[in-house]
């Protein structure tokens, strides 16, 4: 293996890469729920996609897909590169530059080394590096891993974007008046995003709490390492504390709502009953009237 | 916050009033005009309530001091309304039940029903315009109506006949107005979602009111006598109301949409400061235009040695009535642009004074 660029030098581009480590091969992998795809190609893929990998029931729905020749922004660049003796410290510091994209990470990229395979992993960006035999089962074990991670951080980034809106909303959950009728559709939509952001997070729950596979493989162990050093199960449990706060909420906020609205219908017809009351003594009132007038 | 569209809507209310009343009153001639203001004027008094109460709640007054000053307000016109018959029409008239009186028990009833749902409000001017026409059948409207004005005695039943059914504006069906007049404004003004259906609503009014003046011609059986009984401002018949309503509603909806949801186009207008200072002394004007068009009237009469209300319909042609009325405008313009924003003194101000916390 040539070292062609300095290892200061990130690696930005699709040919720089690929020409720094001869038989790597970068794919672009989508995720694709079905109801997407119009069921118009065959295999339930887009047109000029490979379908990498069906998602287990819970999450039947989605699927991995490769599409190297899109120009459309991927979930995943996925970069496998087979090597039998690991990644040198150079390549690794340079690989790493890579999947930061050249820049500053929050968290910065994790790396995890295991029985001479590397698999460097950022946002948006992965690098496995091993024997080239193992590359397909892990390239499918770890883009799974990867999406789960990726559903969880939209999760994440979703529940923290609500939190001041939920907040705001509280009020309804005690006492619905007229103006949160006028809000209705509002607290409707977030009532919806909650439940399906619940859903989604119940959907993953099998995965991230899943019991380490036994005989271990060296894919079954990288997918157990990436899930602990992500701390999915952790922030599975925190999201679910979270949203279990949300969904306390705008259950309440549905509940008075549908209160509200059903007391309102119910004293509308007590209301007309009393109007047609009210008439009906009027009738009688002007009766009497009429008589006195007339003696 | 102050729409421009309900201030225009009570100047020409203002207008048609000031020619119709100096016509009518001095020349004894009905202009085609006649029956526009009264209802623009009922049917204001309840959305500038609704606007009333909004700017109340914001202020962040409690329900308990809102009711308070609505109802002080509503006796306060209510006595006005009393005040300014003896005043203005004589004593004898005390009780012919004007648009005051009638516009003050109105603001004391929107005090309770301005926390009922909206749909019910309009359930009950609905029955309110529709069982109108029995009560006036049942307690023989003619009858009290037999020179061509209203003349009762002043016996506890006929002041009550009065001011429910054959007064010059008894509550049914001129409470109605009010009513829908609270309901509209906060539907436009503060929901607009709802307000596309004002129009319709409207054309619904005026295209009722056509019906039934067509069905009421050459019919003489007993339903035609009560319900159709063609387009009469007394009494205020079901074909009048629904038809004022339904131009109304139409009308508020134009001037809301052009002009209340344009305002940086408007905002230096001089026709709106205008409006907006007649519709600000709307209930001095109301008052003062009586009196300097009335008092001459009685006084020149009981100069003459005649009865006091001798030149009442036939002191001048209408051509003359008409002039002076442009004069009288034109001379309120003046004292109301001269004013401007100044501090401003005249009936509202007492009210304020008296009625507000």
């Amino acid at each position: 293996m040539i070292l062609i660029f300095a290892p200061e030098v990130p690696l930005n581009s699709q040919t720089q890469i690929l020409s720094l480590f001869p038989g790597s091969q970068l794919s672009r992998i989508h995720f694709i729920a079905r109801n997407q795809l119009g069921g118009t190609q065959p295999g339930g893929t887009q047109p000029g996609g490979t379908q990498l990998l069906e998602f287990p029931p819970p999450l039947q729905p989605w699927i991995a897909q490769i599409d190297s020749d899109s120009t459309e922004p991927c979930a995943l660049e996925l970069l496998s590169i087979p090597c039998r003796e690991g990644l040198s410290a150079e390549h690794e510091q340079q690989l790493r530059a890579w999947v930061s994209k050249g820049q500053e990470q929050t968290p910065p990229p994790i790396t995890m080394t295991l029985q001479r395979t590397t698999v460097i992993a950022a946002d948006g960006r992965m690098v496995i590096a091993g024997q080239e035999d193992r590359l397909s089962s892990l390239t499918r074990t770890l883009t799974e891993a990867f999406f789960y991670e990726t559903q969880l951080r939209e999760i994440e980034r979703l529940v923290g974007e609500n939190w001041q809106q939920m907040e705001a909303d509280l009020p309804s959950s005690f006492a619905a008046s007229a103006e949160t009728i006028t809000d209705r559709e509002r607290l409707s939509a977030h009532y919806l995003l909650v439940m399906t952001l619940s859903s989604r997070l119940a959907r993953l729950a099998p995965w991230v709490h899943a019991p380490y596979l036994h005989p271990p493989t060296l894919a079954s162990q990288l997918q157990e390492r990436f899930r602990e050093r992500l701390q999915m199960p952790h922030r599975h449990e925190m999201l679910d504390d979270q949203l279990e706060i949300f969904c306390d909420c705008y259950d309440a906020v549905a509940q008075r709502q549908s209160d509200y609205r059903l007391t309102q219908s119910s004293n509308q017809l007590e209301w007309i009953i009393i109007i047609l009351l009210v008439i009906q003594v009027l009738f009688s009132v002007f009766d009497i009237l009429s008589t006195l007038q007339t003696s | 916050m102050r729409y421009p569209s309900i201030d225009i809507l009570r100047t020409i209310a203002i207008f048609i009033m000031v020619f119709v009343h100096f016509a009518e009153n001095l020349a004894g001639v009905i202009l085609p005009l006649t029956g526009l203001g009264a209802p623009l004027f009922a049917f204001l008094s309840g959305a500038s309530y609704f606007l009333w109460v909004s700017g109340e709640q914001r202020k962040g007054k409690t329900e308990l001091e809102i009711s308070k000053v609505s109802v002080r307000r509503g006796l306060f016109v209510f006595t006005l309304g009393i005040f300014f018959n003896v005043l203005v029409w004589l004593p004898e008239d005390t009780f012919n039940w004007d648009v005051l009186t009638c516009i003050g028990f109105a603001l004391i009833v929107l005090n309770q029903g301005r926390r009922l749902p909206h749909r019910i409000l309009v359930l009950v001017a609905g029955a309110i315009l529709f069982t109108a026409p029995v009560f006036r059948a049942m307690v023989d409207y003619d009858a009290y109506w037999e020179q061509g004005y209203y003349e009762a005695d002043w016996t506890l039943v006929d002041l009550l006949i009065g001011f429910t059914t054959t007064g010059y504006f008894p509550i049914f069906p001129w409470l109605s107005y009010s009513l829908l007049g609270f309901v509209v404004a906060a539907s436009l003004l503060h929901a607009p979602q709802t307000s596309r259906s004002i129009v319709p609503a409207g054309l619904g009014c005026i295209l009722f009111s056509l019906l039934l003046l067509f069905l009421g011609n050459d019919r003489s059986d007993l339903f035609s006598k009560v319900f159709l009984q063609g387009w009469k401002m007394f009494p205020a018949t079901t074909e009048y109301v629904t038809g004022t309503l339904g131009v109304i509603l139409i009308l508020f909806y134009l001037l809301h949409q052009q002009i209340d949801r344009h305002l940086d186009r408007w905002k230096d207008s001089p026709f709106l400061a205008l409006a907006k200072s007649f519709s600000q002394y709307a209930l001095t004007i109301y008052v003062f235009h009586h009196v300097v068009h009335l008092w001459p009237l009685w006084l020149y009469g009981a100069i003459q040695g005649s009865e006091t209300t001798f030149y009442w319909r036939q002191a001048m042609p209408l051509s003359t009535s008409l002039v002076l009325a442009a004069v009288f405008l034109f001379c309120l313009t003046v004292v109301l642009w001269s004013l401007g924003q100044r501090q401003r003194s005249g009936i509202e101000t007492w009210m304020r004074w008296l009625c507000d916390d």
